[in-house]
C-alpha cells in the first residue's frame, strides 16, 4: 500500500513536468490549428447551448414534474417511472417488438438500399437511370397517413396483393394480412422499405460516384466481368459510408418508428404493433406525464450509448475503423 | 448516348443478360414507386363526397378542382408557401456551410479535438432534454417568434456532419499533402479544394436538410403557432386537414340535416384533403432533386482536379 | 485571398451566434403571447380592444372575430374583439410549454389539458366576476352554476350548452343500430326491438341475397379504429339500457356506478357477436380496418346493418343520402337485450362542465371584466338566437304562433360552409357561454331540432318509411331519456396518473386485444376465451375507477337536487 503511494507521488511528479510540456505543446498546436478551431468552436459553443443544455430536463424523470412548478417545488419520486416503465411482461413485449421491428428495419434498410444503389449505377442510359432514381424517392414524401392507408388497402380483401393469391389460387381465400399478428413485422418492415429504399440509397449513389471512374477502365482492360466490377469496385468504394452508417443506425436500436405501427396497429395485431413509442404515448404525454417520457428517453440513451459503443468497438478492432 | 458508344459495341453476354434483368427490374420498381401519386392526383381531382366510396386508382370519377381551391383559398397557405421556400432556402445554405465547415475540420487527422468534438457531436444524436427543457431555452433566448427559430437550433444535423466527414476523410490524402507544401492554409484548403470535391455529398446533404426544412412544422406548431406571418405551408395544410377531421365528426345537427338537401356540392374530406395535401406539399420538393441530381449521376474524375 | 476569407468567415460566424442575442433585442417587444401585452391596452374606453382567444377544443381557422359579420357586431356593442388561435397537433404538449414558460392567451379552452391549467393556477376564479358583472351568464347557467364550481368552490370554467328544457332531435343523433332500408322495404317494414330479432332479419336477407352488386354481402360491420373502438365496446351498455355514460352503468337510484366490461351484459353481447360471426355475417374485416375503410364500406352498400353514433358514421349516411338511391339509406333503431328494457340511445339533457372557456392570469383585473362583459353580452338569449338562428328574414322567419321556421333555401343557405364562415357562425356556434334545449319562447335552441324544420327536409322516401312505422320523425322510435342530472359521466375530472387514469388506459388495451379473440373465437372455445379476459380484467384497479366516478355522479346529482 505505501510502496504504492510513493510510487504514484513519483508517477504525479513526473507527470506534472509532463503536463507542463504538454500543455505547452497544446498551446503550440492551437495557434497552429486556429484555422481549425475557428471553424468548429463556434459550433462546439452552440452545440452546447442547444443540445447539452437542455438536459438538465432528465431530472424530471426522477420527479412527479408538473411545469407550473419551479425546478425546487418538484417532488421527488426516485426510480417510479421507470419501476412503471420497467414493471411488467407488458413492456417485455413492447421491448421485444421495438427490437424486432428496428433489426428488420436496419437489415432490410442496408441491403435494400445499396442494393438499389448498385443497380441504379449499372444502368447505362442516362435519362433512364435519372427518371428511376427520381420516382424510386417519391413514396418518401408520402405522410405515413396516407402511405399507411395505401398499405392498409392493398392488404386488404379487395386488394391487389389478395386478388392476386386468390386468382392464382395460391390461397383458399382471402388473407387478413394485418389481423394475424405474426405478419405485422413483416409488413412494417416491407412498407418501410418501400417508403424509403430510394431516400436511403442518395447517399450510397452519393458515395459512388466519388469512386474514381479510373478503377473501372483498368478492370475492365483486366477482363472483370459486370458482377465482379461491383463486387470489387462499387462496394469496397462504399464501404466507409456504409460502415459509419451502420454504426450510427445501430446506436438507433431501439427506434423502430412510431406512425407506421400506430396507423397499422389494430386490435387484432396489437401484440406485435406495439412498440416503446406508442406505450409511451399512451402512459406518457396523453396522460400528461412528462415524467414517465423522459424516464424512457434516457433509458433509450443508455441503450443506444451501450450498442453505439460496442458497434464501434467491433468495427475499430475489425481494422474498419469507427465513428469516432 | 455518344459517350456510351464504347460500351455497347463490346457488351458481352453477360452485359446483356444483366442488364435485361436490371432493366425490367426497374421499370417494376417505378411502378410501385409511382402509383401512390398518381393515386393520391386522382383522388385529389375527384369530388370529395364521391371519394369516400372508395374506388379511385388511376384517374377521377368525377373531376373537379375544388379540393385545390379549398386548399388555395386560404391566404394564410400563400404565406406558408413563402416562408417555407425562405426556410428551406435560407437554412439550407446556412446549415451546409456550417456542417461542411465541421465536417472538414474533424476529418483532419491531426486536429488536436478530432476525436473529442466528434464523440460530443455524436453523442447527442442519442439524446435530448426534451420537449419542455428545449422549450424553455428558446424561449429565454427569446427566439419564440422569429423566423430564426427555424434555423438555427437545427443548424447542423449530426448525421449529416458525419456523413460529410467520412466523405472528405475518403478524398486521396495526396491532394492535401501537395496543396499544404504549396502553402495553402486550411480556409484556402476547405473553398479552393474539399469542396469542389465534395459535390456529391454536399449535394445530397443538401437535399437532407431541404427536405427536412420543407417538412417541419412542428417548430412552427410549438413556438409560431400565434404568429401568423411566419406559419409554414406544412403547418397551415395540416390545420386545414385536421379542421375537415373535426368537421367530419361534428356532433352538430343543424349541419347534418341541412346536408341532406344541400348537394353537399362544396364539401371537403379529409380522404379528399389528405390526398391534395399530398400533391401540393411534395410536388414542390420533388422538383429539387433532378437539380441536385446531376452532381451524383455521373461518377467524377478525381484526376482531372489533380 | 486567405486572410479576407478568414475574416470574412468568422464575421458571418459571430454573426449567426449573436443572430441569437440580436432577434432577442427585436423580440422583446413584439413577442407572441406575453402575459401582458394587449395590443391596445384601453386607455379611451371607445377604442377597440383584441384580446387573445387559445382553443384547443378543435382545429380551424385563425381569425379575428371582428372579421366576421357577428363578430363585427359584437365588437361594436362591446368594444372587444378575439384573435382566435385553434390548435394544430397535440393539445397535451401545447398546453404543456404553456404552463412551463407561464405564458397563456388572455382566454383558453385547454381541452383535455384543462386540469393541469387549473392545476397549475393558471386560470383565475370567476365566481366573483360572474356575480359582479354577468348577470346574463348567471340566469343562463343559473342551475348549472354550482356544477360549474370545482372542489375548491371556485369556478374557473364557462362550458357550453346550459340546457333549459329539452328539445328532442328529429333525428337519432347518437348511437343506434342502424339497417339498410332496403332490407326492410324487403321484409315488409319490420321493426326489430331485441338484438335477437335486429340479427334474424339480417340473416334471412343475407342468406336471400348472398351478394351485392357483385360484391358479397357483408351482414355486420363495426368501427374499432383506434380511439373509436368505443363504438364497439359501448355496445353493451347501450343494448342494457343504459345512455352513452362511457366505460361505466349508474344506478338510478342508488347512484352508485360500476363498471361492465366484466359483466354479464359484455358476455351476452360478446356471445352474440361470436355466434352471429360463427355465421358467417360479421364483417371479417371488422378489426382490421381503418376509419376510411369503414367508411367506404358503408357507402359502398354491401353492408346491411352496424352500431354507430350518427356523428361518427356522419360522412358515410352524409353521402348516401346525397346519391340517388334512397332505399341505399339507413335507419336506426333502439336495439336491447330483451323486451322490457326501456332504451336510452338519445342523450339526456345534460351538462358537461369541463371543457371550457376561461381567464387566464394574464389579464389584468381590467382585462378581466372586459372579457367576462363580452361573454355575458353573449349570454342573452337574443344574442343566442342570432348565433344559432341568424337574421331573420334571411336564414329563418317566424310564423304567426312566433315558431321558427327555415324555408329550404335557408336551409341551404344556412348549411353553406362560406355563409357560416362570413357569418361567423363556425366560431361561434359552439365553444363560447351558449345554451341549448329551449328558448323561453319555447323554440328550440338550434334550428336541427326544431320539429318545422326537419320535417321540410324529408323526401319521399323519408315519408314512405316515416309512414310504415308510423311516426314523425325517425327519433320517436327511440325512448324519451331519462332525467340524469349527472350525465354524462364521463365529464369527471380524473387525477393525473392516478390509479383511475390508468385503469382507464388499461382497459382500453385490454379490451382491444381481447374483444377480437372471443369475438371470432370457434363458439366451443369462447368461454375459455372469456374466461381469460375476465381472469386479466380482475386484476385491474376498477374499485378506483368506480369509486371516482360514483364521487362525482353523487356530488352532481345532490346540486342538481338542490
Amino acid at each position: 500500500m505505501a510502496m504504492d503511494e510513493k510510487l504514484t507521488q513519483k508517477v504525479t511528479i513526473k507527470s506534472k513536468a509532463d503536463q507542463k510540456s504538454k500543455f505547452k505543446n497544446f498551446l503550440k498546436k492551437c495557434k497552429q490549428q486556429h484555422a481549425l478551431l475557428i471553424m468548429t468552436v463556434p459550433f462546439i459553443i452552440w452545440l452546447f447551448i442547444f443540445k447539452y443544455l437542455p438536459i438538465w430536463g432528465w431530472t424530471m424523470a426522477f420527479q412527479d414534474y408538473k411545469p407550473a412548478l419551479s425546478f425546487s417545488e418538484q417532488e421527488w419520486v426516485g426510480f417510479k417511472h421507470f419501476l412503471f416503465l420497467f414493471h411488467d411482461n407488458h413492456f417485455l413485449m413492447v421491448l421485444r417488438n421495438t427490437l424486432a421491428m428496428s433489426l428488420i428495419n436496419l437489415v432490410l434498410g442496408f441491403v435494400t438500399a445499396i442494393g438499389l444503389a448498385v443497380f441504379l449505377n449499372e444502368l447505362r442510359n442516362l435519362a433512364f437511370k435519372r427518371v428511376v432514381q427520381t420516382i424510386s424517392y417519391m413514396p418518401h414524401f408520402l405522410s405515413w397517413v396516407v402511405a399507411a392507408s395505401l398499405v392498409s388497402f392493398t392488404l386488404s380483401f379487395d386488394g391487389i396483393i389478395n386478388e392476386i393469391l386468390v386468382t392464382f389460387n395460391l390461397v383458399k381465400e382471402e388473407v387478413l394480412w394485418l389481423g394475424i399478428g405474426e405478419y405485422f413485422w413483416g409488413i412494417i418492415g416491407a412498407a418501410e422499405t418501400w417508403k424509403n429504399v430510394g431516400w436511403n440509397a442518395i447517399i450510397y449513389l452519393a458515395a459512388i460516384s466519388m469512386i474514381d471512374q479510373e478503377q473501372y477502365e483498368a478492370a475492365k482492360i483486366d477482363g472483370a466481368s459486370r458482377v465482379q466490377r461491383i463486387w470489387h469496385i462499387t462496394i469496397p468504394g462504399m464501404k466507409s459510408v456504409i460502415i459509419v452508417l451502420l454504426i450510427m443506425n445501430i446506436g438507433y436500436i431501439l427506434e423502430s418508428g412510431f406512425e407506421p405501427q400506430y396507423l397499422l396497429g389494430n386490435p387484432l395485431n396489437v401484440a406485435y404493433s406495439e412498440n416503446i413509442d406508442i406505450f409511451v404515448l399512451k402512459y406518457g404525454i396523453s396522460m400528461f406525464n412528462f415524467s414517465l417520457a423522459t424516464a424512457a428517453g434516457m433509458f433509450k440513451t443508455v441503450v443506444s450509448f451501450i450498442f453505439l459503443i460496442a458497434a464501434n468497438n467491433i468495427s475499430k478492432r475489425m481494422g474498419e475503423g469507427g465513428l469516432y | 448516348m455518344k459517350k456510351n458508344n464504347g460500351i455497347f459495341i463490346k457488351r458481352t453476354r453477360e452485359d446483356v443478360i444483366f442488364d435485361s434483368i436490371n432493366y425490367t427490374f426497374m421499370v417494376l420498381l417505378c411502378i410501385i414507386m409511382l402509383y401512390p401519386f398518381i393515386n393520391q392526383l386522382a383522388i385529389s381531382l375527384n369530388e370529395a363526397n364521391d371519394s369516400i366510396r372508395g374506388g379511385i386508382y388511376l384517374w377521377p370519377r368525377e373531376f373537379t378542382w375544388h379540393n385545390y381551391e379549398h386548399v388555395f383559398s386560404e391566404a394564410s397557405v400563400i404565406q406558408g408557401l413563402i416562408v417555407s421556400v425562405s426556410r428551406t432556402v435560407i437554412g439550407t445554405g446556412i446549415s451546409l456551410l456550417a456542417t461542411a465547415m465541421v465536417a472538414y475540420a474533424i476529418a483532419q487527422k491531426d486536429f488536436i479535438f478530432k476525436r473529442s468534438f466528434t464523440i460530443i457531436f455524436v453523442m447527442t444524436m442519442y439524446f435530448n432534454g426534451g420537449l419542455i427543457p428545449t422549450y424553455l431555452l428558446i424561449r429565454d433566448l427569446n427566439m419564440i417568434g422569429t423566423f430564426w427559430v427555424y434555423i438555427i437550433p437545427g443548424l447542423i444535423g449530426v448525421f449529416n456532419l458525419i456523413v460529410m466527414r467520412s466523405f472528405i476523410e475518403g478524398l486521396p490524402t495526396s491532394i492535401f499533402e501537395s496543396a499544404r507544401i504549396d502553402g495553402a492554409g486550411d480556409f484556402m484548403m476547405f473553398f479552393k479544394i474539399v469542396l469542389p470535391l465534395s459535390l456529391p455529398v454536399l449535394a445530397t446533404v443538401a437535399l437532407f436538410v431541404a427536405v427536412f426544412q420543407w417538412n417541419q412544422w412542428f417548430d412552427v406548431f410549438l413556438y409560431n403557432s400565434s404568429n401568423p406571418s411566419l406559419t409554414t405551408l406544412q403547418y397551415e395544410l395540416m390545420k386545414i386537414l385536421q379542421s375537415s377531421n373535426a368537421a367530419g365528426g361534428s356532433q352538430d345537427v343543424t349541419s347534418n340535416l341541412a346536408n341532406s338537401q344541400n348537394q353537399n356540392a362544396n364539401t371537403v374530406t379529409p380522404l379528399s384533403l389528405r390526398a391534395t395535401m399530398t400533391i401540393v406539399a411534395s410536388v414542390p420538393i420533388i422538383m429539387v432533386y433532378p437539380f441536385l441530381q446531376k452532381y451524383f449521376v455521373k461518377g467524377m474524375t478525381l484526376g482531372a482536379v489533380k | 485571398m486567405s486572410r479576407f476569407f478568414k475574416i470574412g468567415l468568422f464575421g458571418v460566424m459571430l454573426l449567426l451566434l449573436f443572430a441569437l442575442i440580436g432577434c432577442s433585442d427585436d423580440t422583446e417587444e413584439t413577442s407572441g403571447n406575453d402575459s401582458d401585452d394587449t395590443e391596445e391596452t384601453d386607455e379611451s374606453s371607445g377604442e377597440v380592444t383584441t384580446f387573445k382567444f387559445f382553443d384547443a377544443s378543435a382545429p380551424g381557422t385563425d381569425i379575428n372575430t371582428s372579421e366576421t359579420r357577428l363578430g363585427k357586431i359584437f365588437e361594436e356593442e362591446t368594444g372587444v374583439n378575439f384573435d382566435i388561435e385553434h390548435i394544430v397537433g397535440d393539445v397535451n404538449t401545447k398546453i404543456g410549454t404553456m404552463i412551463a414558460s407561464g405564458e397563456y392567451p388572455h382566454l383558453m379552452n385547454a381541452e383535455q389539458s384543462t386540469d393541469a391549467v387549473i392545476d397549475a393556477g393558471a386560470y383565475i376564479p370567476l365566481n366573483d366576476l360572474i356575480e359582479e358583472h354577468a348577470p346574463n351568464i348567471k340566469e343562463m347557467y343559473g342551475p348549472y352554476l354550482e356544477m360549474m364550481k370545482r372542489d375548491d368552490g371556485n369556478i374557473y370554467l364557462i362550458p357550453s350548452g346550459a340546457a333549459n328544457g329539452y328539445a328532442a332531435p328529429p333525428n337519432p343523433d347518437q348511437g343506434g343500430w342502424w339497417i339498410k332500408r332496403e332490407v326492410l322495404k324487403a321484409m315488409d317494414y319490420p321493426q326489430p326491438k331485441t338484438l335477437d330479432d335486429y340479427f334474424n332479419i339480417i340473416e334471412e336477407y343475407a342468406a336471400e341475397n348472398p351478394q351485392m352488386d357483385g360484391a358479397d354481402t357483408i351482414g355486420f360491420t363495426a368501427l374499432t379504429y383506434d380511439w373509436r373502438f368505443f363504438a364497439f365496446s359501448n355496445q353493451p351498455m347501450h343494448l342494457a339500457g343504459y345512455p352513452n355514460d362511457g366505460g361505466i352503468l349508474v344506478d338510478m337510484d342508488t347512484l352508485e356506478t360500476e363498471v361492465y366490461g366484466n359483466k354479464d351484459i359484455t358476455k351476452d353481447w360478446l356471445m352474440k357477436i361470436n355466434e352471429v360471426n360463427d355465421k358467417g355475417l360479421f364483417d371479417r374485416e371488422a378489426f382490421t380496418q381503418n376509419y376510411d375503410e369503414y367508411l367506404a364500406k358503408v357507402t359502398s352498400g354491401r353492408v346491411l346493418g352496424f352500431f354507430d353514433y350518427r356523428w361518427q358514421a356522419g360522412q358515410a349516411l352524409d353521402n348516401i343520402q346525397n346519391a340517388d338511391d334512397p332505399y341505399a339509406e339507413y335507419m336506426a333503431f333502439p336495439i336491447v337485450f330483451e323486451e322490457g328494457i326501456k332504451d336510452q340511445y338519445l342523450d339526456p339533457s345534460g351538462f358537461v362542465a369541463s371543457p371550457g372557456m376561461g381567464i387566464t392570469t394574464s389579464a389584468t383585473e381590467e382585462e378581466q371584466i372586459q372579457i367576462i362583459k363580452y361573454l355575458d353580452h353573449l349570454a342573452q338569449e337574443e344574442v343566442q338566437k342570432l348565433i344559432m338562428w341568424g337574421f331573420e328574414g334571411e336564414t329563418y322567419e317566424v310564423d304567426e304562433d312566433g315558431r321558427y321556421y327555415r324555408t329550404e333555401e335557408q336551409i341551404d343557405l344556412a348549411a353553406d360552409q362560406d355563409y357560416r364562415d362570413e357569418t361567423g357562425w363556425t366560431y361561434f356556434e359552439w365553444g363560447w357561454p351558449r345554451m341549448s334545449g329551449l328558448y323561453s319562447d319555447g323554440n328550440a335552441v338550434e334550428p336541427g331540432r326544431q320539429p318545422e324544420v326537419a320535417v321540410l327536409s324529408y323526401d319521399e322516401t323519408d315519408k314512405e318509411f316515416l309512414d310504415a312505422y308510423g311516426i314523425e320523425t325517425f327519433s320517436e322510435l327511440f325512448s324519451k331519456p331519462d332525467e340524469r342530472p349527472w350525465f354524462p359521466a364521463w365529464d369527471t375530472p380524473i387525477e393525473q396518473g392516478s390509479p383511475a387514469q390508468i385503469y382507464e388506459q388499461q382497459v382500453d388495451d385490454l379490451m382491444k386485444s381481447s374483444y377480437p379473440k372471443i369475438a371470432l373465437a370457434d363458439p366451443g372455445e369462447f368461454e375459455a376465451e372469456w374466461e381469460n379476459y375476465v381472469d386479466q380484467f380482475e386484476q385491474l384497479d376498477y374499485e378506483a375507477y368506480e369509486e371516482v366516478i360514483t364521487e362525482s355522479v353523487k356530488r352532481k346529482a345532490e346540486l342538481a337536487g338542490n
